[in-house]
């Protein structure tokens, strides 16, 4: 390879490493944890579980109390049976018969309980497992969240990629060479590349499987094109299992025990379980039960069977044998089993959860790299101070979610049974106490404290964890395995050695680590950081033949006042042309909302105009800037919903559109102005 | 050691070509190479299945091949040849479409 190309695809490898290390820490670090959890959720709630045999389980009685709740005359029911749990998760969709009453025309999801058939909400049902689960793709950001973790795992790949074309040639001499005791950046270094090369199978299809779940949609749009906009059949030959049937009316007959039905499916074949249905309209002639299951792990990698029964006549209507292999419908079950570790049972899902932990440290060590490199004497002390300031925000976020985690295991087992939504309880303890965390030690600004600190305190809240199982639920580790509740159990045992890898750790690290840092060497004093930033202001030479920064700040506020009375004079101008000059409902009076708008927009802009001029005082400075970015927000929403509401007003549309490009002006003028006051 | 900055492409337009070539351009192209595909060649539907994974790899590979070169317009300029030649292609393959 050239030098060009080394060094351009060592750079590509850089930067997109470090504009995705934190996103994609979190979403491997939740992962591992990820993997466990059902487990998570028994450890939770600390009831026994009693492993009833999926085709065991009355159906038919949860049906029946659920008809009476929500009547499900016409509507598709997706039922999951869940691994061992004894809740079955239940999705209704709204009746589709016309005579249903509003009760039925809402739609549902819930968990039952398999014995008791009390339903509970999700909220309710919710826990520390799908706390992490949903963390680990950023749901708790609506909308986008999902999407931005698609990007993460795509830039994921590019970066594997090029990781591996940049140390291609030197990946066996440096797996040898791997000597922790030369200087931290090469031990860094060569630990990057000899871990991140046994992780590199396992990355790459965490890569591409996440790519698929969680930007489905980029492959979903060219297949919509294929399909000319048909997405019903589209998704009708992706999910047959889901296909919808149309409904007719509602039938007189009484509907068929749907228990028999599952062990019927269930004795089909050798080695088969059940683990989902479909019904479909439910209590109409053409009702349909779609039932799904898979062979043993050690039978089959993917195993695929499922029956779909016409329910009153008791005919098959589509058969798919587990033991023949469909390549479209096998496809997606292949990379969903890669994603989960859900084959081979715990033994490999630990070593998923050890693979995804040496990634966070792969991800880690590429950071330390970054900081290391970019830390020597020779850089400008702007530089090095930006890098610094990178390293301790990355690695406090990083490193503090053990303990965080560690800590809200804790939480959800003193608090299991005190919050009905449990799923607001949870955000609040998890998101607050890690803002502290981050906080803390972003300004303790020390990357070797916050190391030692997160492992510290990961380790005692760890070695506390199963203390508290026995305390409140009476689960003592010799309790649950005597009673062979193994799935609590070992929720016990992980974080038991979760908490004595970290005390490993914390004793192995040394201070004298730290004294070889480019840190140690040529220190930043941040106890006399202004004046180190005085003495880089001073350098900065002014520039000559400019508008004085708050004379231009004013003056855009002011213009951005002006412009929103523009936009109101252009928004009457219908009034001169066509429309009657009282509008509806007017009493002569100004309504409240109107002067609420009127304040918020041009009134405020006028202020801050007014007081750019004579107040220069800090808090001043950052609530300009904070009203200045969301009246920018505003603005930007303003002209979107002009252009599609509006699209014939056009001078309407340039008056709103300059008011956009004068509030980027301001923000970034603003911003200028805080820098240099600060 | 930070990659040699003599070798990196400075201006920020370029830098713009290249990374909107690879993750636009680069989409494109990973897009209609795999409609193609599904319409020209017998086993339809296993193409389309085939892409949930065959798409992001391709997609990288493009995301990856701007960096060779020098000038990032001349990047979009072959993407977008290619891609018109794709939807050539794209086009009269679907005059007989076979998943309508």
């Amino acid at each position: 390879m050239s030098k060009r190309n080394y060094n351009v695809f060592f750079n590509t490898h850089t930067v997109s490493g470090i504009v995705i290390s934190v996103a994609l820490y979190i979403i491997f670090f939740a992962g591992a944890f990820a993997l466990f959890k059902q487990e998570i959720q028994f450890w939770e709630e600390g009831k026994s579980i009693s492993h009833t045999e999926r085709k065991d389980i009355n159906y038919d009685n949860i049906l029946s109390s659920l008809d009476e709740k929500h009547e499900l005359t016409g509507r598709d029911l997706r039922i999951t049976f869940e691994e061992k749990s004894d809740h079955i998760f239940i999705n209704m969709t709204a009746s589709k018969d016309t005579l249903a009453t509003e009760k039925g025309k809402t739609a549902n999801y819930f968990y039952a309980d398999i014995k008791s058939t009390k339903t509970k909400s999700y909220i309710e049902q919710y826990s520390l497992g799908e706390f992490l689960f949903r963390l680990h793709f950023f749901q708790q950001f609506p909308v986008i969240g999902v999407y931005l973790a698609g990007l993460v795992s795509f830039f994921f790949l590019f970066a594997i990629v090029t990781g591996v074309i940049v140390h291609w040639k030197k990946i066996i001499p440096k797996f040898y060479t791997f000597n922790p005791k030369t200087i931290l950046q090469k031990v860094w270094t060569n630990a990057h590349t000899a871990l991140g090369i046994i992780g590199l199978p396992f990355q790459f299809i965490f890569a591409v499987t996440g790519a698929y779940f969680a930007l489905s949609v980029l492959v979903l749009l060219p297949a919509n094109f294929l399909y000319n906009g048909n997405q019903t059949k589209l998704l009708e030959n992706l999910r047959p299992a889901r296909k919808s049937y149309e409904w007719v009316a509602t039938s007189n007959e009484k509907i068929p025990s749907f228990n028999s039905f599952v062990k019927k499916t269930q004795n089909e074949w050798d080695n088969f379980h059940v683990t989902k249905a479909n019904i479909k309209n439910y209590g109409g002639v053409n009702m349909k039960y779609v039932i799904t299951g898979e062979l043993e792990d050690h039978k089959r990698f993917v195993g695929l069977g499922r029956i779909a029964y016409d329910v009153y006549s008791n005919k098959v209507a589509v058969i798919k044998d587990p033991y023949t292999l469909n390549y479209n419908e096998d496809t997606q079950r292949l990379l969903t089993r890669l994603h989960f570790g859900d084959y081979g049972g715990t033994f490999m899902k630990i070593i998923y959860l050890i693979l995804s932990l040496i990634t966070c440290f792969v991800i880690i060590t590429g950071v330390l790299i970054w900081i290391e490199s970019r830390n020597k004497k020779s850089m400008t002390l702007r530089q090095r101070l930006y890098t610094a300031k990178v390293g301790h925000i990355y690695l406090s976020i990083c490193l503090s979610m053990l303990p965080v985690t560690a800590l809200a295991f804790l939480f959800v087992k003193f608090a299991n049974g005190y919050f009905i939504d449990k799923q607001t309880s949870i955000y609040y303890f998890y998101f607050i106490t890690w803002l502290l965390f981050i906080l803390y030690f972003r300004f303790k600004r020390d990357n070797y404290y916050t190391n030692k600190a997160s492992l510290l305190l990961g380790a005692i809240f760890g070695f506390l964890i199963p203390v508290s199982n026995g305390v409140v639920s009476g689960n003592w580790i010799w309790t649950t395995y005597f009673n062979q509740q193994y799935e609590i159990l070992f929720i016990d045992l992980l974080w038991i050695g979760i908490a004595s890898f970290s005390l490993l750790f914390y004793i192995k690290t040394k201070p004298t680590i730290k004294n070889q840092s480019a840190f140690s060497k040529a220190p930043i004093d941040y106890k006399n950081l202004t004046a180190l930033k005085e003495n880089l202001n001073n350098n900065i030479s002014l520039i000559k033949n400019t508008i004085p920064m708050r004379t231009k700040i004013s003056l855009l506020w002011i213009f951005i006042a002006i412009g929103f009375i523009f936009h109101h004079i252009y928004g009457l101008a219908t009034v001169f042309f066509n429309e009657s000059v009282l509008i509806e409902g007017s009493t002569g009076e100004t309504p409240f909302w109107a002067h609420q708008w009127r304040i918020l927009m041009e009134g405020l802009a006028l202020t801050f105009g007014l007081l750019t001029l004579e107040v220069s005082k800090k808090w001043f400075i950052l609530t300009s800037f904070v009203w200045a970015i969301i009246l920018g927000l505003f603005n930007v929403y303003h002209i979107i919903t002009a252009v599609i509401y509006e699209a014939s007003n056009i001078s309407e549309i340039l008056i709103l559109l300059l008011l956009v490009i004068a509030n980027v002006f301001l923000i970034k003028n603003i911003n200028i102005w805080r820098k240099e006051t600060a | 050691m930070p990659a040699n900055t003599k070798y990196l492409t400075k201006s920020p337009w370029q830098q713009f070509a290249k990374i909107s070539a690879g993750i636009l351009g680069g989409y494109i192209i990973s897009a209609l190479f795999h409609m193609v595909l599904a319409l020209w060649i017998p086993m339809h539907k296993e193409v389309i299945i085939s892409s949930i994974f065959t798409l992001f790899i391709l997609w990288c590979v493009l995301l990856i091949i701007p960096y060779l070169f020098k000038n990032g317009w001349k990047v979009w300029a072959l993407y977008l040849l290619i891609s018109l030649l794709l939807y050539t292609a794209y086009y009269f393959g679907n005059q007989n479409n076979p998943f309508i």
